[in-house]
């Protein structure tokens, strides 16, 4: 098919839904069924797309039984090559934490996906962006998740639910180059009205152009040195909340290739780089590159380094890009609206999904049982095994596997669970 | 094209694969010396001219290819971007070139008499029946509405790549397996694909086609595919490097030489699709040269990590030898003919060049520098922010105001992709402009180029080689402000506010040249980290490094 180049995929499955905890109770949220399939399993197909043929997913060590008999491929199509990794429950882990344990098994990038990313989107564009700019950290964007989930009626809550301000984040592009991430803030980050920009930002981005509509999707494509700095730092624990902002924040730094022989002292010019050597993220970028890197640099008539000297101080060695997704769907099941929202638009997506000739996929599978006079609205879809009464209706949405549902009831925008029963 | 040779009438162009031996043969064929070889050829010609009178029941197919031939030729044009032609003169020249190709193969049966079927009959009549296969094949495809153009198109598309290698190989017919990708680029050229849609479909395609290729290649495709790697000597830099890296990685498999099987199995993939995602430079080729000469020589009994180790370190000679200090050395030569008072012209930007002016600077030396830009790569921009950072005085000026700037010019540098055997010199699009004028001037023309970018092949004219770039880049006028009399395709026409054209491609077809051809009566001397040479000294040169390698 295609060529993910020895990135390896990681699939980030231990989280514990903290923004919808009244689903999360017996089953983990990965596995909470969106369509027809766990939730997890989308992930795993878009990846599969791409060409991956071998997956980490990372999970908590309780659940990770659950992952892996959910997961066989006799009740779930996956062709890829699974392999589960348990974090241990007690510690309050974050994605980070989650990295630093596959950090040996990186070879050259890291490609993190969440377990609540639905899209259709093709993770290659995204490796592209990645392989044209050299880029350290690249991660996909959206505005489309806001878009889907805008008017949604969450279900058990009374009002309609404003859109979580906490989500969102202030992202920097590049003017001359859109896809040259920045500025990166989130807003729960941002202590007053006021954000300020140091003038060495200034000098090298003069034209830039911020924005809070856009998503991050939660997928990352990062460098192995940048999964070395996180295993050596211990601190970091989020990869959206903490590292992708450093990383962003890094790409102001510059490296000195000759500084690293000396014993540096507190005069050295930045104030955090060396003491003991300690290193900062941009003496591990210096540390990968091949020693010819910066000669072809140097050369290269497009590149800012043209003409440079051999160990003059190069300032683009951390690089941060942007992959958007403006059209098809994307969504990140993470709240309860999202949740429902993406599991009543499943039967209208089945056929971007999943190719005709992968699983005959009906909206309806054969052996449901449907008494005379029930409807079943085209954009429906019901699991295996679900026995319906007569004079049902069943509109936009999605009922799980052993349903009964009895006679005259009327189901309309609605996610029915596994083995439910609706009595007249 | 390049150095085919004016044979007689279009249709025996040694290009042309079929062709080609079907001509060559009668005459190579020795036995009987020249009269049987002249019977032949006339034969041929006798041939050709009744077939063209058994053309009228000619298959509707047939005349189909030939019809679709000149679209394809001009769209291959864009979809090759090797050595391809003008497309204005190849057309006529293709369209000559296919007629006979097909009439002669036509013959249904013996053609003249039948007494005595000589080879080249022989295989005209194989030719034919295997004309008539495909045309039936082609037929049967048009009717299921697909790309019955495929087998078409490839002897039109094997003929322009062949263009540089007049020996005409054997079977066409086994182009469809060898040569996938031609044939899959052009599977959509019938269709009359403007330049935009091929330049879009490569960006899709450029992943797709790279199965099974190192990672760092394919880093490597896309950092030239989007020109982020530009200039003769930091592209071949950064393919030997990666090369280098993949050579690294490789383990010679069982029963196999590495000398045979590194070259088959590693190599020529990764170098396939470097050239697809943007035609190899001269300097990258030479380089690939040098290379697979040393892989050859490597001994079958050395063991995997010696060789790969030797390997290795010819890349890094060759590196050091001819690039970077060959780059020094040409800046040496040059300095000495940079006195205190000068007036520098400069044409976009070149790394040697800029090492020249550099060290010429750092020696002391006083004078100043005029940028020349040229559009639409700018890439002056970076020549100038080089010399800002040196601290050298400099002015830019754009081309069309080229002469103005020759009023003050004492001197003129210009810096090379490569060296033809002739003494001409390829070069960014525009230096041929800059020579002309300064020679006219009577402003000596330095060109610097290291010895190893000197080709023996010859290029004729500038647009023989189609190397270019994204047409849509030669307009930029902002995002929105398009006039729309440059649409140049649908996309176009649709997003730009107010276009009447409804969707058409309406618009003149633009062409972004890369690269020129100097001449070499317009430079002066040629620096080159051998000293200072005529241009005519090329030939010279370069059999003297066939000798150096057949010595050792």
């Amino acid at each position: 098919m295609t060529n993910p180049g020895d990135s390896t995929a990681v699939i980030m499955a231990a989280g514990m839904g903290s923004r919808m905890t009244d689903l999360n109770t017996e089953c983990p949220k990965a596995l909470l069924p969106v369509g027809r399939y766990p939730m997890i399993y989308y992930p795993i197909r878009t990846l599969e797309k791409s060409g991956f043929a071998e997956i980490i997913i990372i999970t908590r060590q309780s659940c990770q039984a659950q992952f892996a008999s959910a997961l066989t491929p006799g009740m779930v199509p996956v062709k890829a090559k699974l392999e589960f990794l348990g974090i241990s429950d007690q510690e309050d882990a974050g994605t980070a934490d989650s990295l630093r344990l596959i950090a040996d098994k990186v070879k050259t990038n890291a490609l993190v996906v969440s377990c609540d990313l639905i899209t259709d989107g093709d993770l290659l564009d995204l490796m592209s962006v990645h392989r044209k700019n050299d880029s350290s950290l690249t991660v996909m964007l959206s505005q489309l998740p806001t878009a889907i989930t805008a008017d949604t009626v969450v279900p058990g809550f009374k009002a309609k639910q404003k859109n979580n301000l906490g989500e969102k984040i202030s992202i920097g592009f590049e003017y001359s180059n859109v896809e040259h991430v920045v500025y990166w803030k989130a807003q729960v980050d941002m202590e007053d009205e006021l954000v300020a920009f140091s003038k060495k930002f200034l000098n090298r981005f003069p034209c830039a152009r911020i924005q809070s509509s856009w998503t991050d999707c939660h997928v990352y494509l990062i460098r192995d040195f940048i999964i070395k700095y996180l295993k050596d730092k211990g601190e970091l624990s989020s990869l959206q909340g903490e590292l992708v902002p450093l990383v962003v924040k890094k790409q102001m730094s510059t490296f000195h290739p000759a500084k690293l022989q000396e014993e540096a002292g507190m005069d050295s010019p930045n104030g955090d780089l060396k003491l003991d050597k300690k290193k900062d993220l941009v003496d591990y970028a210096g540390e990968t590159c091949n020693k010819l890197s910066h000669t072809i640099k140097s050369l290269s008539l497009t590149s800012p380094n043209f003409g440079s000297n051999e160990d003059a101080a190069q300032k683009d060695l951390i690089r941060c890009y942007a992959y958007r997704q403006t059209s098809g769907f994307c969504v990140r099941t993470n709240t309860i609206a999202a949740y429902a929202e993406a599991s009543k638009q499943m039967p209208r997506l089945t056929s971007q999904f999943f190719l005709p000739k992968q699983t005959a996929f009906q909206n309806v599978p054969e052996n449901t049982i449907i008494k005379p006079k029930s409807q079943v609205g085209a954009d429906s879809m019901l699991g295996e095994n679900v026995e319906i009464g007569e004079k049902v209706s069943i509109k936009k949405s999605v009922l799980g596997k052993f349903c009964r549902v009895g006679d005259g009831v009327k189901i309309t925008n609605s996610v029915i669970m596994d083995d439910v029963s609706i009595s007249q | 094209m390049s150095a085919s040779p004016a044979g007689g009438g279009g249709g025996k162009q040694t290009g042309s694969k079929g062709k080609g031996k079907h001509a060559k043969s009668p005459r190579m064929s020795s036995g009987g010396g020249a009269p049987s070889t002249v019977k032949k050829d006339e034969s041929n010609s006798v041939a050709a001219k009744e077939s063209s009178l058994n053309n009228q029941p000619a298959t509707s197919a047939n005349s189909q290819q030939n019809l679709q031939h000149p679209a394809c030729a001009a769209s291959c044009e864009g979809a090759q971007g090797g050595s391809n032609t003008d497309p204005s003169k190849d057309q006529s020249k293709q369209a000559k070139a296919k007629k006979p190709k097909a009439e002669p193969v036509k013959k249904p049966e013996g053609g003249e008499g039948g007494e005595q079927k000589s080879k080249a009959q022989l295989k005209a009549e194989r030719r034919a029946l295997q004309e008539a296969q495909r045309a039936a094949k082609e037929a049967k495809k048009k009717e299921a509405g697909g790309g019955g153009n495929e087998t078409a198109a490839p002897p039109a598309v094997k003929k322009e790549t062949t263009a540089e290698k007049p020996k005409a190989k054997a079977q066409p017919t086994s182009q469809p397996a060898k040569k996938v990708k031609p044939k899959e680029m052009i599977k959509d050229a019938p269709k009359g694909e403007t330049e935009e849609e091929m330049w879009a479909r490569k960006e899709k395609e450029i992943l797709a086609k790279s199965l099974k290729i190192d990672n760092n290649i394919l880093n490597l495709g896309f950092q030239y595919f989007y020109h982020r790697v530009v200039g003769a000597n930091a592209r071949c830099i950064a393919m030997l490097a990666e090369l280098r890296e993949v050579i690294g990685k490789y383990k010679t498999p069982p029963e196999k030489e590495l000398c045979r099987d590194l070259e088959k199995s590693l190599l020529a993939p990764c170098i396939t699709y470097i050239n697809y995602c943007r035609p190899l430079s001269t300097s990258m080729g030479n380089a690939i040269k040098y290379l697979k000469y040393h892989i050859n020589r490597i001994p079958s009994d050395m063991d995997d990590r010696t060789a790969i180790g030797q390997l290795q370190d010819v890349i890094d000679t060759f590196i050091q030898e001819n690039i970077l200090k060959a780059s020094e050395a040409v800046a040496l030569y040059a300095n000495s003919k940079i006195v205190d008072g000068d007036v520098i012209l400069v044409y976009a930007a070149s790394s040697l060049i800029c090492q020249v002016l550099k060290t010429a600077h750092v020696k002391g030396k006083k004078f100043r520098v005029i940028v020349v830009e040229g559009r639409p790569r700018t890439e002056g921009k970076s020549m100038l922010r080089f010399l800002v950072r040196c601290g050298i005085p400099c002015s830019y000026i754009y081309i069309g105001s080229a002469t103005h700037a020759m009023g003050e010019a004492t001197k003129v540098f210009l810096g090379a992709a490569a060296m033809f055997s002739i003494g001409d010199m390829h070069s960014r699009t525009g230096n041929s402009m800059i020579a002309a004028l300064a020679q006219a001037y009577n402003i000596p023309v330095l060109a610097c180029c290291e010895t190893y970018k000197f080709t023996d092949k010859v290029q004729l004219h500038l647009a023989d080689s189609n190397l270019h770039a994204r047409g849509r880049d030669l307009i930029d006028p902002g995002p929105h402000n398009r006039p729309s009399v440059l649409l140049t395709s649908p996309e176009d026409a649709k997003s730009s506010e107010g276009s009447g054209s409804g969707g058409t491609a309406s618009g003149p077809n633009l062409l972004n040249l890369m690269y020129d051809v100097t001449k070499s009566r317009h430079i002066t001397m040629l620096v080159t980290e051998l000293g200072m040479l005529p241009c005519t000294s090329v030939p010279v040169v370069l059999r003297r490094q066939e000798d150096l390698v057949a010595e050792v």
